[in-house]
């Protein structure tokens, strides 16, 4: 066990050593300069740009520009290029505002999706299996801000609430449960809206697997057994049918910060995928990197969770992560 | 059917169809069986005739859509499992009716203990609560023969062999105390040493519990050692049925006479194989009249406009064919002796091979695999699968290599094409080293050392023109191409028996023979002098394995082949090989010319495998199985003697010293302390 979790480690912090080299060669080989990001601006002398170079350590050689950011943000001593604000602090934030988006996005993919797609798998070629499947492939085609746009009409006028931002601005005195309910209303309709592509894509992936596992030889074993329809169904079968979930379950965090940045433009929400679109726009190599060093910290956080239910859920993954068969 | 034994299970006219893109495909078509209290009834035939579907239709297990039962009864306890509802349906499955599966391996739940698997039926039919669920399980474990029940209890289905998996699929079949065990080819999957032991549990089951059993298998062998009374199945009908012993005397109908005779028997390596010509026909165009006519060497006018019906032959015996039912004079009749003088010179190939030297010369063979790492990726365990291997073939020779699985022959086969590399050892091909060739000059050898796989579905690229993946290497190795190569092609394919009109078709358009067949013209197509065949014939049906067996035999003769044949079915290697080598966790443990196999094989290891095998004589059945339990784990052999675990007749010394390979006799090798 204590090997496992020593060889897990030792495997990610060599990974997460790559990814760093990786990111910033990218970043840093783009062309362009953090300096000229208002070339036109003609307070923009040449001794000005020097002293931003010279600031910002870009005109050392690359590898002790590396060898310094890295130390920096393990120091938290990382400032933004355009705020010089701290950037750790800044994602952090940040961070907090995406969170509840995340979760309650999360929670609406998963707990519909596999409902959906299970359903539709036991009663294939039924009406609702049918609907199911039209609906998912509408959901897929419609652009998400072509959707939003509608929806925020809608909820505007039928709910007259308000829907933009993280809050309604200027309320912030109001009493506690005007607060609660300012902030639901908010939240509701972005994290809808990100999650509908979820569940239509996710219920296919779903009600794929689970036919694929109702042909299976010990399914039918089941049957023989004599065991009710709800028991080899939700017992026998989706006990299988979920496992290949697992890796997924991994693989969402990253959604976090990428997946969102439409939404959170239409919307004015302050989070993560926000915070790295505008850095970008800005030539913020702090943000940007360290908004990429969290990103792969927290997927190979999720992998090593999924490792770690992967081993709960399947008997036939062994501690060294191979089969035993 | 059978008059005086109380019949428990009858179905009357049973119809099975299935409706697909095609058309309707009537999978079971009329189909009357009736099981009697305590018997057992076979049911025999090949893939495709219906077997599977008629069990399933009992058990009301077929998909619907898209099957459906379109007619019939199937009379269980006086009621008609057809007008059953569902829940009435639950209480009877896995009750009073219990099966078993031909596939053990995906036939149990992974993510499932076997005892929470075996439990379940008891405490749904049974309501036992989980205490007392569990004693009986663990009493039931103890019955189908699983050694430390306590302990395997909690083992998941990965952690056992596929023989452990199937007792654990009878145990949990025959929990409830069932009236009818329904087994669906159990032991096709399974070794022969397995498959031995399975049948002997089955048959004292069967005599303990007095259950009757409905055997459904396309092992004629399997049936002479269990079955009470035999229906013949072909296409979607029965065609005859008779008590056993009268089928083995004297079987009537023209198809199950091209059963027998395409079946060979140990012991008998004189006689000619007989194929059934063609194949089973597909369901959506069954011919009109007598459906076997087109395969039928007696067929005439009659049998191709009339279809005849099952009538009463004499007592108790049924059969479907006009040439019987007239008794007309050209009546069919089942010959075992014919043909043997087309065989007689075979033995005298290898003879007059012997006096020129070895075409392969194998000389201590290791592969070893690495199982087992450290935290540095340093090995810590190994599985020797391959361990010491000598071997030589001689030019237009036949080597068998035979083994229960996991003993390690298919990796010989592929070693020593360096289709993985070895450990250690060395091969000569033409007295040159294989091992030392660069990849280059491999590539070059490689040209006359060919291969042929077992699985004929997952061989051939789906991608891929049959023609292109029989011409390929033509092109590779610069031999022809364009039109040219076309006419190799089609040369090959009419060597192999296929119309070379085949060549712009895809493998999923061929069945599993003609797919043989065309991996066989592949392996052909760069003129090689010398073929791995590695278990080609043991994924096939009786009469396809003989038309293939029939093929290699032609094709030896015609280009002066060698082969290496590697399988487990022992008939099949007695018939085909002038020399056997019996393979035991990774070494070689009695080598013999094959016409001695029978009379002279004394390691108790070869002995073991020709009692399991089984033979096509109901008067001889019920001989218990010699070699007990299973392959032990490549991964830690057993000290001295890697057999002796297993062994009836191991000593002390057997335990503590490892024997070697001696000669025993002129090309009689034995690897063996007592014997």
């Amino acid at each position: 066990m204590a090997s496992f979790f020593g060889r897990n480690l030792v495997e990610k912090l060599i990974t997460l050593f790559f990814i760093s080299i990786i990111s910033f060669g990218v970043v840093m080989l783009a062309p362009g300069d953090p300096s000229e990001v208002d070339p036109m601006n003609p307070k923009f002398t040449k001794e000005d740009v020097e002293r931003l170079r010279k600031a910002f350590d870009l005109d050392k050689p690359l590898y002790t520009q590396y060898y310094l950011f890295y130390k920096k943000l393990f120091t938290n001593t990382l400032k933004s290029y355009k705020d010089n604000q701290p950037v750790l602090k800044k994602i952090y934030e940040r961070f907090l505002n995406s969170l509840p988006l995340f979760i309650v996005g999360t929670l609406l993919t998963w707990s519909l999706a596999f409902p959906l797609g299970i359903h539709a798998a036991i009663h294939r070629q039924s009406f609702f299996d049918r609907s199911t499947t039209f609906f998912s492939y509408l959901f897929i085609s419609l652009p998400s801000f072509f959707l939003a746009y509608i929806m925020i009409i809608f909820m505007v006028k039928v709910f007259n609430v308000p829907v933009i931002g993280i809050q309604t601005f200027g309320r912030e005195s109001a009493g506690l449960w005007y607060l609660i309910n300012d902030r639901i209303w908010h939240v509701v309709l972005p994290s809808v809206l990100s999650a509908i592509a979820g569940i239509a894509i996710l219920s296919r992936y779903v009600r794929g697997q689970m036919l694929e596992v109702i042909e299976q030889d010990y399914v039918r074993t089941a049957q023989a057994k004599g065991l009710p329809k709800d028991i080899v169904y939700y017992k026998h079968a989706l006990r299988n049918a979920l496992l290949p979930f697992i890796t997924m379950f991994g693989l969402i965090i990253p959604g976090l910060i990428g997946g969102s940045v439409i939404i959170e433009s239409i919307f004015a929400w302050p989070g993560m995928g926000r915070l790295g679109y505008e850095a970008i726009l800005a030539r913020d190599y702090p943000v940007i990197l360290g908004l990429n060093f969290v990103a792969a910290c927290l997927v190979l956080l999720g992998t090593f969770v999924s490792d770690l239910l992967y081993m709960v859920a399947d008997p036939r993954i062994s501690i060294y992560g191979e089969r035993k068969d | 059917m059978v008059g005086n034994e109380q019949v428990i299970l009858e179905v009357k006219g049973l119809k099975t169809y299935f409706r697909t893109s095609h058309g309707e495909v009537r999978a079971v078509d009329g189909v009357d069986l009736s099981l009697s209290q305590g018997k057992t009834l076979g049911l025999i035939g090949e893939s495709g005739c219906g077997k599977t579907v008629t069990s399933l239709s009992i058990m009301q297990l077929i998909k619907s859509p898209p099957g459906k039962i379109a007619g019939g009864q199937i009379q269980f306890q006086g009621r008609d499992l057809i007008r059953l509802s569902e829940r009435e349906l639950q209480q009877i499955r896995g009750n009073s009716i219990g099966m078993i599966f031909q596939e053990p391996m995906t036939s149990l739940n992974p993510v499932f203990t076997i005892g929470d698997q075996i439990m379940e039926p008891l405490m749904i039919h049974r309501k036992t609560s989980r205490a007392e669920a569990k004693e009986f399980t663990l009493e039931l474990l103890y019955k189908v023969g699983i050694p430390m029940p306590e302990m395997r209890i909690n083992e998941y289905p990965h952690q056992m062999s596929g023989g452990m998996k199937q007792r654990v699929m009878i145990g949990m079949a025959i929990a409830c105390g069932p009236k009818v065990l329904i087994a669906d080819e159990p032991t096709t999957a399974l070794d022969v040493t397995m498959q031995a032991q399975i049948i002997n549990l089955l048959y004292d089951l069967q005599k303990e519990m007095g259950m009757s059993i409905l055997l459904i298998t396309h092992d004629l062998g399997v049936i002479a050692e269990m079955a009470h009374q035999v229906a013949v199945m072909y296409a979607s009908k029965v065609v005859e049925y008779a008590s056993v012993e009268k089928l083995f005397e004297q079987p009537l109908h023209p198809y199950t006479i091209g059963l027998f005779e395409s079946l060979p028997n140990l012991g008998d390596r004189e006689r000619k194989l007989q194929a059934i010509r063609g194949q089973v026909p597909n369901p959506l165009n069954f011919p009109t009249g007598c459906k076997f006519w087109p395969r039928c060497p007696y067929a005439d006018q009659k049998c191709r406009e009339l279809e005849p019906a099952l009538e009463s032959i004499d007592s108790g015996r049924l059969v479907a064919c006009w040439r019987v039912i007239d008794k007309s004079s050209n009546q069919p009749v089942y010959n075992p002796g014919k043909g043997d003088r087309e065989r007689s010179d075979r033995a005298q190939v290898a003879e007059s091979a012997s006096a020129t030297g070895a075409l392969m010369e194998i000389k201590e063979l290791k592969k070893f695999f690495s199982v087992k790492r450290n935290f540095w990726g340093r090995t810590q365990a190994w599985l020797k699968a391959v361990d010491g291997v000598s071997l030589s073939i001689k030019e237009g020779e036949t080597l068998g290599l035979v083994g229960e699985s996991g003993c390690g022959k298919t990796t010989v086969g592929r070693t020593i094409l360096r289709l993985i590399d070895a450990t250690q050892g060395d091969v000569f091909f033409e007295g040159a080293s294989i091992f030392s060739l660069k990849s280059s000059s491999l590539r070059r050898m490689r040209q006359k050392m060919q291969i042929i796989f077992q699985d004929p579905y997952s061989s051939l690229n789906p991608r891929m023109t049959v023609g292109n993946i029989v011409g390929e290497a033509l092109t590779t190795h610069g031999i022809a191409k364009g039109r040219e190569r076309k006419e190799l092609v089609e040369n090959l394919f009419a060597k192999v028996g296929l119309s070379p009109s085949y060549i712009k078709r895809y493998p999923h358009e061929f069945s599993g023979g003609q797919r043989q067949r065309i991996g066989i013209a592949r392996a052909l197509a760069l003129n090689p002098k010398f073929i791995v065949c590695d278990e080609v014939v043991s994924a096939l049906d009786v009469s396809i394995q003989a038309q293939i067996m029939n093929l290699l035999e032609k094709l030896q003769e015609e280009n002066h082949l060698s082969y290496l044949f590697i399988a487990h079915n022992l008939a099949v290697v007695e018939y085909i090989c002038n020399h056997i080598a019996v393979m035991y966790l990774g070494q070689i443990v009695e080598q013999l010319p094959a016409r001695e196999l029978v009379k002279n094989a004394i390691h108790p290891y070869t002995r073991g495998l020709l009692y399991s095998n089984p033979v096509s004589n109901p008067s001889l059945r019920g001989r218990a199985a010699l070699l007990k339990g299973d392959v032990p784990s490549p991964i830690h052999l057993p000290p001295g003697c890697r057999f002796h675990p297993r062994c009836a007749y191991a000593e002390e010394k057997c335990r503590k010293k490892e024997p070697e390979l001696v000669k025993r006799e002129k090309d009689h090798w034995v690897r063996c302390w007592v014997c």
